[in-house]
């Protein structure tokens, strides 16, 4: 997904510039573009176009995704330690994990100016979390540490459809009804809470920090969708990142 | 955590916290009490000798310590071998370690009417956060799960005297502060360090509702302040049980 382009546009030029003459720390950085939403909403196709668009425009461009944690799987894994794995253990676990596994490599990428894409952040470890009976607010607040997105697409579809569309690719016996019932329900708090983290983020009050937040109808026209993506982003290129909400 | 307080009006010299009636701030039967205290300030072996003599008393006592949950002391240990210093997930590790002892060992525990003895809680954690730069709101925000003791013992020891006990044995990097950069020494940056955490425990005393208590003398002085201390609060309590009248050792 890195761009091949070596040669130094005007924005590069300022960034280093600008580095040479800042401390690091204060060190202008790159773009955090963010996708969020249930499974099979389309944010990898999103996350490819944007990707491609900006590559053309002569941006380094990284693509990065919200990989489950280690620790949390490790301890689901054994039937010793799984008893112990209750939500709020794991979401610790997970945050933990989280800021030393990707909190760091986004910061690194951001810090030398790219354009970091992530497939999925911290939203969707605080909607699961959240589904599973966590407070939103103290959730995320554990993810409060690492980069704010510039600009979160959320994908927004009905939670109907995303149950049809997981269920249909696992075997028969998962599609049982009973667990297809069970998984419709974790489904419906998990778009809850996206929806409740995208209200907050539009009234000014984003959960873990604030952001923009742009909506993508998951059912509209994928060409109007990518063109409202380019819309949306555009203006923070051409800022050079500089103009985050946060 | 500003909910954490211990019972109120803890004194440094002795007096350890006025006796609480009834049921704690936690509302469980039980009763939950932290040791804290720097490095080298003799937590341990006081954790260690308060349970003899609560257990010598009568008392059904659970005692647990920090980093030992079965999912987080894992990964603290790899953190720490590692030398993976970022104050924040340390910190969340530490929380994922409080949390499941809090789940599976403190709360079970008081809510079966024990005596909970804890060789310290949030506050370490908090501490060598907060003196690393970590905001201190937050750290309250992170802990506000956990169930506020009814008492917490700081047991007061400063700096230097932590030092002397340190001896000429080098302390560890994370004990010594090494990532803070304040002296390429370890025994001084354990010096310094500490006095750190020292002050941090002074400054919150008020906020947490700490019962200080000076920890300098020898572990006999300073178990006599302790126990007769706590008899006093668990006698108010849980009531009076009567020991086997004869001194345990």
């Amino acid at each position: 997904m890195a761009s091949s382009s070596k040669s130094l546009s005007g924005y590069d030029r300022d960034m280093a510039a600008d580095r040479a003459r800042t401390p690091d720390h204060l060190s202008p950085r790159g773009l955090l573009v963010v996708a969020e939403g249930l499974d099979g909403s389309g944010k990898s196709a999103t996350l490819d176009g944007l990707a491609r668009w900006l590559e053309r425009r002569g941006r380094e461009v990284r693509t990065i995704a919200w990989e489950p944690s280690e620790l949390v799987a490790r301890a689901a894994a054994d039937l010793r330690s799984r008893t112990a794995l209750t939500p709020r253990v794991a979401a610790l676990l997970a945050a933990a994990d989280a800021q030393h596994r990707i909190g760091a490599r986004v910061s690194r990428r951001l810090t030398a100016g790219d354009v970091v894409l992530a497939d999925r952040y911290a939203w969707t470890a605080i909607a699961r979390e959240v589904a599973r009976g966590l407070d939103l607010d103290w959730s995320g607040d554990l993810h409060r540490s690492l980069p704010a997105p510039d600009i979160v697409l959320y994908h927004r579809g009905d939670a109907g459809s995303a149950v049809e569309r997981a269920l249909a690719t696992r075997p028969a016996s998962v599609r049982s009804a009973a667990v297809g019932a069970a998984y419709g329900t974790f489904v419906e708090r998990l778009l809850a809470a996206f929806d409740a983290l995208a209200e907050r983020a539009r009234n000014g009050l984003g959960m873990p920090w604030p952001t923009r937040v742009v909506e993508l109808d998951v059912g509209a026209d994928p060409v109007v969708n990518a063109r409202i993506v380019r819309d949306a982003v555009r203006p923070l290129v051409e800022a050079g990142g500089s103009g985050r909400a946060a | 955590m500003t909910t954490a307080a211990t019972a109120p009006g803890g004194q440094v010299g002795g007096q350890v916290g006025a006796p609480v009636a009834g049921p704690g701030r936690h509302g469980l039967p039980g009763v939950f009490i932290v040791l804290e205290g720097t490095d080298r300030s003799g937590r341990s072996t006081h954790v260690r000798l308060l349970e003899q003599h609560l257990r010598y008393g009568g008392r059904g006592v659970t005692r647990t310590s920090l980093a030992t949950s079965i999912l987080a002391a894992g990964p603290i240990r790899v953190a720490k071998h590692e030398r993976r210093m970022d104050p924040v997930e340390t910190v969340l590790l530490y929380a994922a370690d409080l949390a499941e002892r809090i789940e599976q060992v403190i709360v079970p525990s008081l809510r079966a009417g024990l005596v909970v003895l804890a060789d310290r809680y949030v506050y370490t954690p908090m501490a060598r956060a907060a003196t690393r730069a970590v905001d201190p709101d937050w750290l309250d925000r992170l802990f506000s799960f956990a169930p506020p003791p009814d008492v917490t013992i700081v047991l007061d020891v400063d700096a230097a005297t932590a030092l002397a006990r340190q001896g000429r044995h080098a302390p560890g990097r994370y004990e010594a502060g090494m990532d803070l950069g304040l002296s390429k020494d370890a025994l001084k940056s354990f010096r310094l360090f500490q006095d750190r955490l020292h002050e941090w425990f002074e400054r919150q005393t008020p906020r947490y509702n700490f019962s200080p208590i000076d920890a300098r003398g020898t572990p006999e002085v300073v178990e006599a302040l302790i126990e007769p201390a706590v008899d006093v609060i668990l006698d108010a309590m849980l009531g009076h049980r009567p020991g086997p009248g004869v001194a345990r050792r």
